[in-house]
This record gives C-alpha cells, sequence and structure tokens, in this order.
C-alpha cells in the first residue's frame, strides 16, 4: 500500500517536473541558432509568396500595395515550428511551450533591428525604438525594379519625416517583385534612384532655338540657406546660368565658358561669396543633376477585427 | 608636389562632398634620388686639406595605371552600358573607386628645358572623356594592340599620338630569347577635324574631373547591396551631350602629354589622333522613355491594399471578407468532402490586435467555423502547418529544436531524482548538485560515507 502511494506520489511530482516551464538560455549556441531562425521565420523569409498574396489579382503589374503584419498569423507560424519535439498533445505541456514561444519571440524581437545590418556586414546601428511586434510594409510589382534594381526605400514612423523607421528587409522575390518590411508603422516610405546614378547634366530648352541653361544652387551657406539649396532670384524664381556650346550641332559644351558664366551668375545673384575661391568642386556642385525620389503617404486605420 | 587644399569644399546634406582633387603623393613615372655628401676641410698645420664628396643614388618606379584600368577601379559608368533612357540633357561620367586616378599624371606636354619649373600649381588630369554617335561620320573603332604601336616608329603616317613617349617598367620587357614584348592596350584612331570638335580643351580638363565624398550610415535602403560606408571617389565628366536618337558610345581616353593637340591647337589636315582607351561602353538615348517617376506615377493605386477587387453583384458580406483581405479557396477536407473556406495571409489592410496566445496542439485547433455562414476559415490552421513543414524542412533547426526540448525534459527528470534522493537520505537541500562528478561519487561523499562513519562509531561503543 505504501508503496503505490508512493509511487503514484512520484508519478504525480515527475509530471509536474516535466510540465514546469524552462528558462531559455540565450548563451546556449543551440539556443542562438533557434533564436536565429524565428528571426527568419518573423520577417517571413522562407515563406512561399502563395501564402502571402493568395490571389494574383491582389497585386497586378504595375502596382503597389501597403499592409501591416498579422501577429497572430506569426504566432500561429511560429508554434508550427515549435511542435517539433512536442511530447505532448493536447493542452498537457501548455505552459512550458507557451512559455517557450514567448520567450523565443522576445529573445528574437530584441535582435530584429540588427538583422540586415548584419546581413549587409555593417556594424549594429542605434536602435531607435524598442520592437513592439507591430510591422508594415509594401509589396511592389514593376518594372521600374528590373530597370534600377539598386533602388533604395527608407521608411518614416511620422507624418513629419523625422524618425526613420528601421528597414528589416528589402527582398527582390523576382525580377520585378519586391517586398519591404519595416518596424513599427510606417507613415512615410520613400523610393529613391540608386544614388550612385548622380550625375551631371543640363536644363535643355523647350524649343531648339533657346539656348541651353543650369539652375543654380548655393555655393556657400549665404542669407540663412545651406549650401545646395537651390537659389532663387528676387522674384522667386530659379537663376539660371546660360550654357554656351562651343558646337551646338554636335552638343559639344564650351566647359570653359560654362565655368566662367557660372561664376558670374553666381556672384550676381549672391549664391556665393567673393572671398571663395572657384574651383572645379564648385563647379561640380552647380552641374549635379539629383535623383528623383518618390513618397507616399499611408494612414493605416485601426480597427478590431471583429470574432466570427 | 604633394598639394593641400585650402579651400572650402561645398557641402550637399553633410552626406556628399566635392573636392577640387585628391594630390597622389607621388606622380607615377620614374624617380632617381640621389644623395651626395660633401666632405672638406681647409687644411690646418699638420692636416692636409681635402675635399672629397661621396655619393648614391636609387632609382625607384612609382607605377600607375597608364593604357590600361582594372575593371575594379570603376565605380559607375552613367549612363549606363546598354541602357535606353532619356539621356539627351546628361553629360556621360565615370566614378572612380581610385580617388587620386585622375591626378596621377598631367596633360602637360613633356618641357624639353630641364630647368623649366611646372608652372601652373593644378595638375592637369590626363583622363578625358571622348563621346560619339551614330551621326559621327567615322565613329572609332577600338582596336586590341599593344603598347609599341603607340610608338613614334610605329604610328602611321599623318598620326599623331603621345608626344614623346618613354616605356615605363612593366609596360615592356624582354625574354628570355632577347624578344622585346609589350603590354596589351587597345586604342582609337580618331580623325583630326572630328577630334578638334569634340574634345575637351587644355584649359578645360580641370573642370571635367573633380573628387567626390560620399557617406552615409551604412544601410542607404537598398534591395541588394550597399555601398560601402564612406566612399571617397574621382569623377570624370564628359563634355558633349548625346545626341537624341542615336547610339552614343563613349571612351575614357588617355590624354597624358598630349597638351599641345588638344584644342583649340589645330591639327594638320587629314591627321588622326590615336589615344590609348581605358574603357568604353554604350548606351541608346531614346526620347520619351519614363523616368523613375514616371514609373511610380503609372502605379495602380486604386486599391491601396492587398484585396481582391470585388466585382459588382457579390453580396455585403462577402464584400466586406474580400476588403478585410480574404479570398476564398477550394477545401477538401480529410474526411473527403468538398467545400469552399477563406483564406487571408499575414499582410492585412489595417492593423490587428494581437490575441492569441500559444501553444496549439495541432493545425486543427486553429481552424475556425463560422456557423452562419457554413464557412472555415482556414487561415492560422494553413500558418501553423507552414510553420511545421519550414521547420521540418530545415533539418539543423529542427534537431537543434528536438535537442533542447529533449535536454529540458531531461533536466527536469534529473533534477527531480536529485531532490527525491536529498529527500529520502535527509541530506540539505542542495547538497547534490549538477557538475563534473557522476552522481554516485557526489552520493558516496554526501551521504554513504558520512552513514559508514556514524556506523563505526556506533559500533565502537560499547
Amino acid at each position: 500500500m505504501k508503496r503505490t502511494s508512493r509511487n503514484s506520489e512520484m508519478a504525480a511530482r515527475l509530471r509536474e517536473a516535466l510540465r514546469a516551464p524552462a528558462t531559455l538560455d540565450v548563451e546556449d549556441p543551440t539556443v542562438r541558432e533557434i533564436v536565429d531562425w524565428l528571426g527568419r521565420l518573423m520577417c517571413l523569409e522562407g515563406v512561399p509568396f502563395g501564402y502571402l498574396v493568395p490571389d494574383p489579382q491582389m497585386l497586378p503589374d504595375e502596382s503597389i500595395r501597403f499592409f501591416s503584419v498579422d501577429d497572430n498569423w506569426i504566432t500561429s507560424l511560429v508554434d508550427g515550428a515549435f511542435s517539433i519535439g512536442r511530447s505532448t498533445t493536447g493542452t498537457q505541456g501548455n505552459d512550458k511551450e507557451a512559455k517557450l514561444h514567448r520567450d523565443a519571440r522576445a529573445a528574437a524581437g530584441a535582435k530584429l533591428h540588427h538583422r540586415r545590418r548584419r546581413k549587409l556586414g555593417l556594424a549594429p546601428a542605434v536602435v531607435p525604438s524598442r520592437y513592439e511586434g507591430v510591422l508594415s510594409g509594401f509589396v511592389l510589382r514593376t518594372a521600374a525594379l528590373e530597370v534600377w534594381p539598386g533602388m533604395e526605400t527608407r521608411g518614416y514612423l511620422d507624418e513629419a519625416m523625422q524618425q526613420p523607421a528601421t528597414l528589416l528587409r528589402f527582398d527582390l522575390l523576382a525580377p520585378t517583385l519586391a517586398i519591404g518590411l519595416f518596424v513599427g508603422t510606417v507613415q512615410n516610405i520613400t523610393f529613391a534612384e540608386p544614388s550612385e546614378t548622380l550625375h551631371f547634366g543640363i536644363d535643355l530648352p523647350n524649343s531648339p532655338h533657346d539656348a541651353p541653361t543650369k539652375g543654380l544652387r548655393y555655393a556657400d551657406s549665404l542669407e540663412g540657406k545651406p549650401a545646395g539649396d537651390t537659389l532663387f532670384d528676387k522674384d522667386r524664381n530659379p537663376v539660371t546660368a546660360p550654357v554656351p556650346m562651343r558646337d551646338a550641332a554636335r552638343g559639344v559644351v564650351d566647359i570653359a565658358g560654362l565655368a566662367t558664366s557660372v561664376q558670374k551668375t553666381l556672384l550676381d545673384n549672391g549664391g556665393m561669396s567673393a572671398q571663395t575661391n572657384y574651383t572645379n568642386a564648385q563647379f561640380a556642385l552647380e552641374l549635379v543633376e539629383g535623383v528623383q525620389q518618390v513618397l507616399f503617404r499611408i494612414d493605416l486605420a485601426e480597427s478590431k477585427e471583429k470574432a466570427r | 608636389m604633394p598639394h593641400t587644399t585650402t579651400d572650402p569644399i561645398p557641402d550637399l546634406d553633410g552626406k556628399l562632398r566635392f573636392g577640387q582633387f585628391y594630390a597622389p603623393p607621388w606622380e607615377s613615372g620614374d624617380y632617381s634620388f640621389n644623395a651626395t655628401q660633401s666632405v672638406s676641410h681647409a687644411g690646418e698645420p699638420g692636416v692636409a686639406p681635402f675635399s672629397d664628396s661621396f655619393g648614391s643614388s636609387l632609382t625607384f618606379e612609382v607605377t600607375g595605371p597608364r593604357f590600361s584600368i582594372p575593371p575594379s577601379y570603376f565605380h559607375v559608368q552613367y549612363p549606363p552600358s546598354g541602357g535606353n533612357g532619356e539621356y539627351s540633357n546628361v553629360l556621360p561620367h565615370v566614378v572612380l573607386t581610385v580617388k587620386t586616378l585622375p591626378w596621377q599624371r598631367n596633360a602637360m606636354p613633356p618641357n624639353p628645358d630641364p630647368e623649366a619649373v611646372v608652372a601652373t600649381e593644378t595638375d592637369y588630369p590626363w583622363l578625358a572623356i571622348l563621346v560619339f554617335d551614330s551621326n559621327d561620320p567615322a565613329v572609332p573603332q577600338p582596336v586590341d594592340g599593344d603598347v609599341s604601336q603607340l610608338l613614334p616608329a610605329n604610328l602611321p603616317a599623318n598620326t599623331v599620338s603621345y608626344s614623346c613617349l618613354q616605356l615605363e617598367t612593366g609596360e615592356t620587357w624582354q625574354d628570355s630569347t632577347g624578344a622585346v614584348h609589350y603590354a596589351p592596350c587597345t586604342y582609337i584612331d580618331v580623325p583630326g577635324d572630328l577630334f578638334t570638335a569634340i574634345a575637351p580643351g587644355y584649359d578645360e580638363l580641370r573642370w571635367l574631373s573633380h573628387a567626390r565624398e560620399y557617406s552615409s550610415d551604412g544601410d542607404s535602403g537598398k534591395a541588394i547591396r550597399a555601398l560601402p560606408p564612406a566612399a571617397e571617389l574621382s569623377v570624370v565628366v564628359a563634355n558633349r551631350l548625346p545626341a537624341q536618337g542615336s547610339k552614343t558610345t563613349c571612351f575614357l581616353v588617355s590624354v597624358e602629354s598630349m597638351g599641345a593637340y588638344l584644342p583649340p591647337a589645330r591639327l594638320a589636315p587629314g591627321a588622326s589622333v590615336r589615344l590609348a582607351v581605358l574603357s568604353n561602353w554604350s548606351f541608346g538615348v531614346l526620347p520619351d522613355r519614363s523616368t523613375f517617376k514616371d514609373y511610380f506615377d503609372q502605379l495602380h493605386i486604386s486599391l491601396p491594399t492587398l484585396q481582391v477587387p470585388s466585382a459588382p453583384g457579390i453580396g455585403a458580406a462577402a464584400a466586406d471578407a474580400l476588403k478585410r483581405g480574404y479570398t476564398a479557396f477550394a477545401h477538401q477536407t480529410r474526411q473527403g468532402a468538398q467545400t469552399v473556406s477563406w483564406y487571408r495571409g499575414p499582410l492585412l489592410p489595417y492593423l490587428n490586435a494581437a490575441t492569441f496566445s500559444p501553444s496549439f496542439g495541432s493545425a486543427d485547433d486553429l481552424l475556425r467555423y463560422n456557423p452562419q455562414t457554413g464557412m472555415f476559415d482556414a487561415t492560422y490552421a494553413a500558418a501553423w502547418q507552414l510553420g511545421q513543414l519550414l521547420a521540418l524542412n530545415d533539418k539543423s533547426f529542427a534537431t537543434a529544436l528536438y535537442n533542447w526540448k529533449l535536454g529540458q525534459t531531461r533536466e527536469a527528470a534529473n533534477a527531480l531524482e536529485r531532490e527525491a534522493l536529498e529527500q529520502q537520505l535527509s541530506l540539505p537541500p542542495g547538497t547534490l548538485l549538477r557538475g563534473d562528478t557522476p552522481m554516485h561519487v557526489q552520493l558516496m561523499q554526501a551521504a554513504i560515507k558520512p552513514a559508514l562513519a556514524r556506523a563505526l562509531a556506533n559500533q565502537d561503543k560499547p
């Protein structure tokens, strides 16, 4: 009698011990591997595209769609991944598995900001905000991705574009299909041409009889304007310098003449101070044509999903 | 020779900075270094006067690209090679990763007067870009040859090339049989009048090259690769605009010591100029090609979020479901029944509160059923199943997770066993620690030995 009750008591204690939640030791290399893999999954890497966009009508050619990531979907996904090695069925091992899930996701979330920088081989940046569990982003299908594969994107968490959002993922899933993920709810997303396509050029006139011109910028920080801002004259028109051509038919620009013309126009309109030594550096600054940038403003509405 | 710039360098948002030049510490070429020491003594009673000088000389070469440039030196060629676009207002340019390259040699004609001092402090760069389009009478074709064809002895009649060309180390060598070899190079022959019309002038060269410093915080938001964090680059710009509707070819040529032939100097009629080509690329200039902004202006944005456009005539409930991002799929249940169920991906058109608490036993736990419509919502069940499949697919992750869980279970069981033993043997808790010594050794030391000692002590007592 005594033995049986002792046995059953032992069995009960053993069951309890096995069910007790375990702590996750993030220094353990096995745990680190698990957390890294989990970080990948939380960024939706490895998820087939058909699960993300089930119907091709949702993302036709030449379109962009914005979204926020469903945290419940990620929870289900991660739970499915953690079901390996689950020795109990039903709800018996619930506390233990739940704690593992929460700890692992918290550990992966803490490293989420640095994922992309680690992939790019850069040093970890100062993290602007904690990971609150919200990810948002865009899916883009356009031929522009093929023409400018070095396209750059930036996200901002606020309307005034003061708080940059950490870019979690910007991958080309196909030559014309890209997905971008930011940490937090982005309100502004910009796309820009690759910055190395910064180029030099002049403004061609609308009619071939007029001479080409070049819009000028401030060469020094003057009148409260930083160097690089567009130069305006007293009537708020952009200041332009005439471009002399050595051979207009062949399109050969008279570079020395252009340099002089730019210098004179800058001095006349207060774009450069008279003490500045005018060199090819200032000339290059004036000749640069910027890259184009497109801005999207997003307003993600908050709503509660009704229980079905 | 080293120049320092004290000119203020214009800033542009702190991210892009233009400079006049990056001066190389040494210009490329052959140098000889002579050191002489004279020792003399006027003479003293008892010491004969003497005057001696001792010298030593050393020659060394500073090599730099001269007739060819490795492809890794090029960062960007704009307009891009093989591209088509609205480039009719663009001056083609080349960005080089070696920041001192355009100023390693100069375009000044060599001065026969050895005493002459370099007249100006600005070294004119030796790189220029020649732009030809298909409307030109004779677009030169690059010829692959070697450096010997640039020597004055091997030039065809009425052709000018680099004046007083002196080959440096590495450009010519003799092999074991005594035959002379020359380094390979590519060159073009440009008709004289075309050259005078389109080449940059001698005093224009310095405006066409500049230094650029680019810095960013590292992640520039690119899809493929990011630029290196800070780059000091040099840029060479052309002086001719591409003509619209034609195929334009650009050549980056060396104009070292060609100063006498550059415009506005006129060449003899019928002469042609032979120049070494360091790089060439071509692109098409077409009107009405979309710019970056045009592509984005054309994007469909009427439905800004991921949803299937709802056809007119469907019910309100279905339209509402579609607006939330659901799609309907044919569903074959495990029992064999055919039904239609809802599915939605993780990319929602609105913010969703995180309400789920793990864990779930199986995918079926997450299958939701709406008795009013009689349809399942397979969203989360599909996600769970996908997670399990992805984990199983990745062997290393699956084994790591399994081993970790197994290890945890074993740990718990061992801890319980230790606790039970301690209780039974009335040991203070924590004696049987998990350590390097095996359990039975610890037991011996902690329990058996003292018990034995006590027993023996009791036995000794009468």
